[in-house]
């Protein structure tokens, strides 16, 4: 799971957030760092890098709040 | 679940001035029935003019405000929604602070007064430091807004949330061209939804929205599976240099207001 949270949190920093301080708890919706847009851009990201679908209803702003918790929706998904 | 369908689409002069006209509203406005208006919020201001607006918030606006990190994220959600307080109690003609909210099921706000066809509708949205509002009166609508900025992967995006006509015509644009086009297109689905009171989905690909600056798009009943029973309008907005929008409201042939906040008379 370490390795899944690297590579989210990798993404995030580099392709939103550069040169920000985030770590994997840090709220990213609720506090203002990222929209609606970029969390469809992570989504997509993550669709792709794990040749996986995230089901529209899992899609939530509660599951991409965090690196913590994209970790656990793709644990759901069967991404270790 | 619908067949994607190319939606008729019309250009018209005065959706092309409409769409890149705002204005310094007058002291007194009326908003009728056949109307919507559409409020640009400039985020960017004097720390007095946020402190004004933050005391416009309600108890639980403040707290949300304070959990705001991001750099700016705080004085943002505080002018744009302090402003909308202002924008709206000009409608209301009551005190921005004695305005009430409700949350509907998916998420979306609303006012908290008697429903019906005198019922005042409005939707918010923001964008690094900018923000619109849209008011209608006894009407559905949404709003959305974006600046235009790099996006990884907006191609697969495009490929999983755009119809296959929204596909063909982004391939027929310059890089540029296509991502401003992207955006507009993504701000008309946006506009949309929020107006149903739904959110993001893979239905997105089932209606085609214009993904020209100048173009209405009528969209026609159940575009979104499940969605509207009526039609809506889409206008593509141009709010300011490097940003695109659009707003959307049940029905046709309504016309469109675009005004700047803050103007004369304006509460804070």
């Amino acid at each position: 799971m370490a390795i899944v949270k690297d590579t989210v949190l990798d993404h995030i920093r580099t392709e939103l957030l550069p040169n920000k301080r985030i770590s994997y708890d840090t709220r990213l919706i609720t506090t203002g760092w990222v929209n609606s847009l970029d969390m469809v851009a992570v989504k997509t990201f993550l669709e792709g890098h794990y040749r996986i679908r995230i089901p529209d209803e899992m899609a939530t702003a509660q599951a991409f709040d965090s690196v913590e918790n994209i970790a656990t929706l793709l644990g759901k998904l069967g991404v270790r | 679940m619908p067949s994607p369908e190319k939606a008729p689409n019309h250009e018209t002069a005065d959706a092309r001035r409409a769409c890149r006209s705002w204005h310094r509203p007058p002291a007194s406005l009326a908003l009728s029935g056949g109307t919507v208006h559409v409020w640009r919020i400039d985020l960017d201001v004097p720390p007095p003019l946020v402190a004004r607006l933050h005391r416009l918030l309600s108890s639980e606006e403040k707290e949300r405000a304070a959990r705001m990190h991001a750099p700016g994220a705080d004085r943002r959600f505080v002018v744009s929604h302090g402003a909308t307080r202002a924008i709206l109690a000009r409608y209301l003609t009551r005190p921005p602070e004695e305005i009430d909210f409700l949350t509907g099921a998916g998420g979306k706000p609303y006012l908290a007064l008697p429903p019906g066809p005198s019922a005042l509708c409005f939707n918010l949205s923001h964008s690094a430091d900018l923000a619109l509002c849209a008011v209608a009166v006894g009407r559905d609508l949404g709003v959305d807004v974006e600046r235009i900025r790099p996006v990884a992967d907006w191609p697969q995006i495009a490929a999983r949330y755009f119809s296959p006509n929204e596909n063909e015509a982004l391939l027929a644009l310059s890089d540029e061209a296509a991502l401003t086009a992207f955006f507009q297109g993504w701000t008309g689905k946006e506009a949309y939804t929020k107006a149903l009171g739904r959110g993001i989905s893979r239905q997105w690909s089932q209606f085609t929205v214009s993904l020209a600056p100048d173009t209405l798009t009528e969209l026609p009943p159940a575009s979104v599976s499940a969605g509207g029973k009526d039609v809506f309008t889409l206008w593509p907005l141009a709010p300011s240099a490097g940003y695109v929008a659009a707003v959307a409201a049940r029905g046709t042939g309504w016309r469109l207001g675009c005004w700047h906040w803050p103007g004369p008379g304006s509460i804070a």
